[in-house]
């Protein structure tokens, strides 16, 4: 089995969040991860979508761009926090800060192959 | 110097009679010092030498004690400078002792002399005489003339490079500063204490500043200070400076002294932070368009029907960021106009040339971002356009049109795209790559921002976009 017939095993079934304010990434990202069996359940292009999403939606997990057309995410990142609900930011920039109290969390930099993503995603499943 | 007072010799001395004497005797003593020394008397219409030591003697090209008997012609003396000492000559008789500095040029080289002379007692016959003392000052007036450029020199190199000078007394903590500094610090030119100086310094950079001055003080460095912190101004605003110095050291090792340089280089750490603010800004954008390619690369996998189709669906799409790309570069990365991006897509088919394609609105400005989405949107429209809308019939026509109005979010750019005379638009069709990419994408990235229409006469496009979306990072 190849890597990435393996991290389609490991995500198949898992529903998932994406905030990414870029429509055509967020379009390419949602094919992959429909490919790896995910269920996409929200797709947000604003922080306040985001944030809507991040405290309603019954997800597993969230893909997290971290600048949201200008906005950074953190809100919705603290409320998948509170409610337990693991997450992976991405970010396109270099060095990008992220503030003390999400330090630890994943972070992958744009461009990445899918099957890094898929990897830290692959922990989710409950 | 006032020569009456240095010289206190007067005719009644006899001091011709004296140097005349002793002259031999005192000669090595004059000369190592470097003095000319002699007597002369009038002797009608010129001079002569009662007596010389040997250096003056030198300076005839005359063997040492030769001198006497010697008159100005049979030295070679020009008739002026025998006139001028006889005048000499006459003028201390008349007014005493005097201190004079002349100048003549030998050899082509301007030498200087400070010559003193006395009125002495005549000789025998009766002729007046005069007794000198001169010392040559050339080496020291060229040193003074070289002092003088060199400060000259300086003085312009500073003024050029925009620089001031300190200096601090460490021990009598006395910091003092030229013209230049004082000015650039906006400090008085009295010296100030240090703490005065470091209240001058911003609260941001106060701890960091004094860490260097420790640091040089120790003599980390060998003895060199470098620091460039911001200043806080009177005004309340902050002005960058690069202070540089050279410390000095006492025998036990405490530094005691420090000179160096101050300079204004606001201009520069603006123009490095806008530097740093660019590289990061590109690395960004570099990063987001392999993303992009990676999305296009996979969008095309997943509608293409044959390798060919593959290859040129994402062919074009790059090409159409890399276009967007050029514009922004041009731009610095900043913001462009809208029509810039519809104009590149659309002089391919024309625009410019006919009139089947209008562009009609005043200039709207859009971010990096909101270019590269609005740039792929326009080569969709377009190459749609040009496959199966008004661009693939000569009898279609193309107006885009836009304006900028407020709405609830703000401003927003109202555009509409539409198409008309092309072939017929069939209702039932299936969606294409650019359609696709379309409504999946930038549909979803401007939530109700996008609709896409194809009416029977042609292909209708409406955007409605917040600015401040577009214009964000």
């Amino acid at each position: 089995m190849t890597d990435r017939l393996q991290a389609c095993a490991r995500l198949a079934g898992l529903r998932l969040l994406i905030a990414e304010d870029d429509g055509l990434l967020g379009m390419h990202l949602e094919d992959q991860l429909r490919d790896a069996g995910c269920e996409v359940v929200g797709f947000a292009t604003s922080l306040k979508q985001a944030v809507d999403l991040a405290r309603s939606s019954a997800t597993d997990g969230a893909v997290l761009d971290i600048n949201l057309g200008g906005e950074m995410v953190y809100e919705a990142a603290e409320a998948l926090r509170d409610r337990g609900i693991p997450f992976v930011f991405l970010t396109g920039y270099e060095g990008m800060t992220i503030p003390p109290s999400f330090r630890g969390r994943p972070v992958v930099q744009k461009p990445f192959r899918f099957d890094d993503l898929a990897r830290l995603m692959s922990a989710w499943r409950k | 110097m006032d020569p009456a007072k240095a010289v206190r010799m007067t005719a009644d001395d006899d001091l011709a009679g004296w140097l005349a004497t002793n002259i031999e005797t005192f000669s090595t003593l004059f000369d190592s010092a470097g003095l000319l020394a002699g007597v002369i008397e009038e002797a009608g219409d010129d001079f002569r030498y009662v007596a010389a030591n040997a250096n003056t003697a030198h300076r005839y090209g005359v063997s040492p004690g030769g001198m006497r008997g010697r008159t100005g012609r049979s030295l070679g003396s020009p008739e002026d400078a025998i006139q001028r000492t006889l005048a000499h000559i006459d003028q201390c008789h008349r007014d005493g002792p005097s201190q004079s500095e002349i100048r003549r040029a030998v050899d082509g080289r301007d030498q200087h002399y400070i010559t003193i002379r006395a009125p002495a007692a005549a000789g025998s016959d009766g002729a007046r005489r005069e007794a000198f003392v001169s010392l040559d000052v050339s080496a020291l007036k060229s040193a003074e003339v070289e002092a003088a450029r060199q400060q000259s020199l300086v003085d312009v190199a500073l003024d050029a490079a925009a620089m001031g000078i300190w200096e601090y007394d460490i021990v009598a903590d006395r910091l003092s500063w030229d013209r230049r500094g004082a000015a650039l610090i906006g400090f008085t030119g009295d010296p100030i204490s240090l703490n005065a100086f470091m209240s001058l310094v911003h609260p941001d950079d106060v701890e960091r500043v004094a860490a260097a001055q420790d640091a040089a003080e120790r003599g980390d460095g060998g003895g060199y200070y470098r620091i460039e912190h911001r200043l806080l101004l009177p005004d309340g605003r902050a002005r960058w400076i690069e202070i540089t110095g050279r410390l000095f050291f006492d025998a036990e090792g405490i530094a005691t002294r420090a000179v160096g340089t101050v300079r204004d280089v606001d201009e520069e750490v603006a123009d490095r932070e806008r530097q740093a603010i660019l590289a990061a800004e590109l690395d960004h954008r570099v990063k987001n368009s392999l993303s992009l390619v990676l999305a296009i690369v996979d969008q095309a996998r997943r509608t293409s029907r044959s390798p060919g189709d593959l290859t040129d669906r994402i062919r074009n799409r790059v090409l159409a960021l890399s276009k967007t790309h050029n514009i922004l570069a041009a731009r610095n990365w900043r913001e462009v106009d809208i029509r810039e991006l519809l104009a590149d897509e659309l002089v391919p088919y024309g625009l410019g040339e006919t009139e089947r394609i209008q562009l009609t609105g005043a200039p709207a400005p859009i971010g990096p971002k909101g270019a590269v989405s609005l740039g792929m949107l326009f080569h969709e429209l377009a190459t749609n356009a040009a496959r199966h809308g008004a661009l693939a019939s000569e009898h279609g026509r193309l107006s885009v049109a836009w304006s900028v109005a407020s709405g609830a979010a703000g401003d927003e750019i109202v555009l509409t795209w539409k198409e008309s005379g092309g072939p017929p638009v069939p209702q039932q069709r299936r969606k294409g790559f650019g359609t696709l990419m379309i409504e999946r994408g930038l549909m979803r990235e401007h939530p109700g921002g996008v609709r896409l229409l194809f009416e029977p006469d042609g292909v209708r496009c409406e955007l409605k976009l917040a600015l401040n979306r577009l214009m964000a990072s």
